[in-house]
């Protein structure tokens, strides 16, 4: 009933849009004599955009996805909730929770693998990304001859909850991006967050390793992203630059680079290749100290705009700081993966 | 007088016809047109919210009107304005299967453009047409 009434102003007023998302998903892969081989039902994404006034607008994002907490192992989460205000020509103000616009790939993905070049996330989006950030930004789009835009995001930190974030400093952060021509988008971004208190947040990426450490930490991300995306080529190159500091172990300094090249043939297939290596101090008291290096090849088939698939053949190689005195890369991982995406 | 031959003419070179309903403006460049109808303009110099209109993967003419304004195919125009909009950075267009239809909404919508073959030009109001000049 409630998608009916949706459905009726969309296609009269279009004042509400509701869109669903999601993917399903097959894995094999071998890590050193354990194999698995599976499929699994991905996020499913409910977009809804809605238009309150000319000028006052609604987005959200909500994803039911696994959830082992819970008993029906499923769980909806909001990812992102707001509302913007277009006060004067390209710049809005937007308050609620919003993907932090620190790269191309979270500013404009978010949870649409529809979208996804590749299969996965970049590495770096586990351990250094501040995803989400819950708080006030102001933007600016489309501005003079390259397009140049800005975000300026003032919210919760990276350890806040959804309601609440125990800490009185907010996080901060800068960007600036232009699209000199229409398959071209170049962005520089800065994020701070000072931590009082230390201690793994929902927001910064998905890993919930816990040093134990509960002292002050100032968490710093520098990122460079530069996306070309043509008829018959896709480049996409995502940099980042991380120091995070404390007390106890000073500055532990992390960096990642996520590559893809992608050839098109034929407007529907999509030939691609991708580097990821991610490296992350032994110093550092906020995410796991390691280094990873994933390289794969892949393949995309597009039925249409709601509907794609993609194969990747993946080689990971990693070193747990933990486990390993020197830190080579040692540990071999090798996944195959099958990926259908949707969106209607 | 000149400026109805004018966009006669420009109509008949584009095979298209752009009309727009309380847009602050009579003409438009074509830089402005394309930045327009890509997402790149929320509002009119006028304050009006930017509503753009385009004929529906249901129209037989929206190839015709999207080869004329894109340069690209049904789909990939679809996909840009998915992309887009999921990415928040603009409102979704109106789709139309007709064209009667666009030109009624157009007509009731302040800040609404749209854009139809120019074989159908006939049933825009004069009034609403926009010229299009480089």
């Amino acid at each position: 009933m409630l998608i009916q009434t949706l459905s009726f102003w969309s296609q009269t007023e279009r004042n509400v849009d509701l869109k669903l998302y999601g993917h399903i998903q097959y894995n094999l892969d071998k890590f050193d004599q354990d194999k698995n081989s599976y499929f699994s039902l991905g996020e499913q994404d409910f977009f809804v955009t809605a238009k309150l006034t000319d000028r006052i607008s609604f987005l959200g994002e909500t994803v039911v996805k696994y959830d082992a907490a819970t008993s029906a192992k499923f769980a909806p989460s909001i990812e992102r909730a707001q509302m913007k205000w277009d006060y004067f020509g390209n710049h809005s103000i937007i308050l609620g929770k919003i993907h932090t616009p620190v790269n191309t790939w979270n500013d404009e993905y978010h949870h649409g693998r529809l979208f996804f070049p590749s299969i996965d996330r970049p590495l770096f989006f586990n351990t250094m990304v501040p995803v989400h950030t819950s708080g006030v930004a102001l933007r600016g789009q489309y501005l003079g001859k390259l397009n140049f835009g800005y975000d300026v995001v003032i919210g919760n930190g990276i350890s806040s909850t959804d309601i609440y974030d125990s800490s009185t400093n907010k996080a901060l952060m800068m960007g600036m991006h232009m699209r000199p021509d229409e398959f071209t988008r170049i962005g520089v971004s800065y994020y701070n967050d000072y931590m009082p208190s230390n201690k793994p947040g929902v927001h910064s990426g998905h890993s919930t390793y816990n040093s134990g450490y509960k002292g002050a930490l100032n968490f710093e991300l520098y990122s460079l992203s530069i996306k070309r995306f043509t008829d018959q080529y896709e480049f996409m190159s995502e940099t980042g630059y991380g120091v995070n500091t404390t007390d106890s172990l000073g500055r532990a300094e992390n960096f990642s680079s996520f590559n893809y090249l992608g050839v098109k043939v034929k407007e529907v297939n999509t030939v691609y290749a991708i580097a990821d290596y991610m490296h992350i101090s032994d110093y550092d008291l906020h995410a796991a100290p390691g280094k990873q290096l994933k390289t794969a090849i892949g393949y995309k088939y597009e039925f249409s705009e709601t509907c794609n698939v993609k194969f990747q053949v993946e080689r990971t190689i990693a070193a747990d700081n933990h486990l390993s005195h020197h830190g080579d890369l040692h540990v071999e991982r090798y996944d195959f993966k099958f990926q259908l995406a949707y969106g209607f | 007088m000149a400026a109805l031959w004018m966009v006669s003419q420009w109509g008949m070179a584009q095979s298209v016809v752009y009309f727009g309903n309380d847009i602050g403006m009579s003409s438009i460049s074509n830089d402005k047109v394309q930045r327009v109808f890509t997402g790149k303009e929320t509002l009119w110099k006028n304050g009006k919210t930017v509503v753009i209109c385009l004929p529906g993967t249901k129209s037989p003419k929206a190839q015709e009107v999207f080869t004329k304004v894109y340069n690209k195919s049904v789909k990939e125009v679809q996909k840009f304005w998915l992309s887009l909009v999921f990415q928040g950075r603009a409102k979704s267009p109106v789709f139309f299967d007709t064209e009667q239809e666009m030109v009624d909404y157009v007509k009731r919508t302040p800040g609404a453009i749209g854009v139809i073959t120019a074989d159908k030009k006939s049933i825009v109001p004069s009034n609403l047409l926009i010229s299009v000049n480089n």
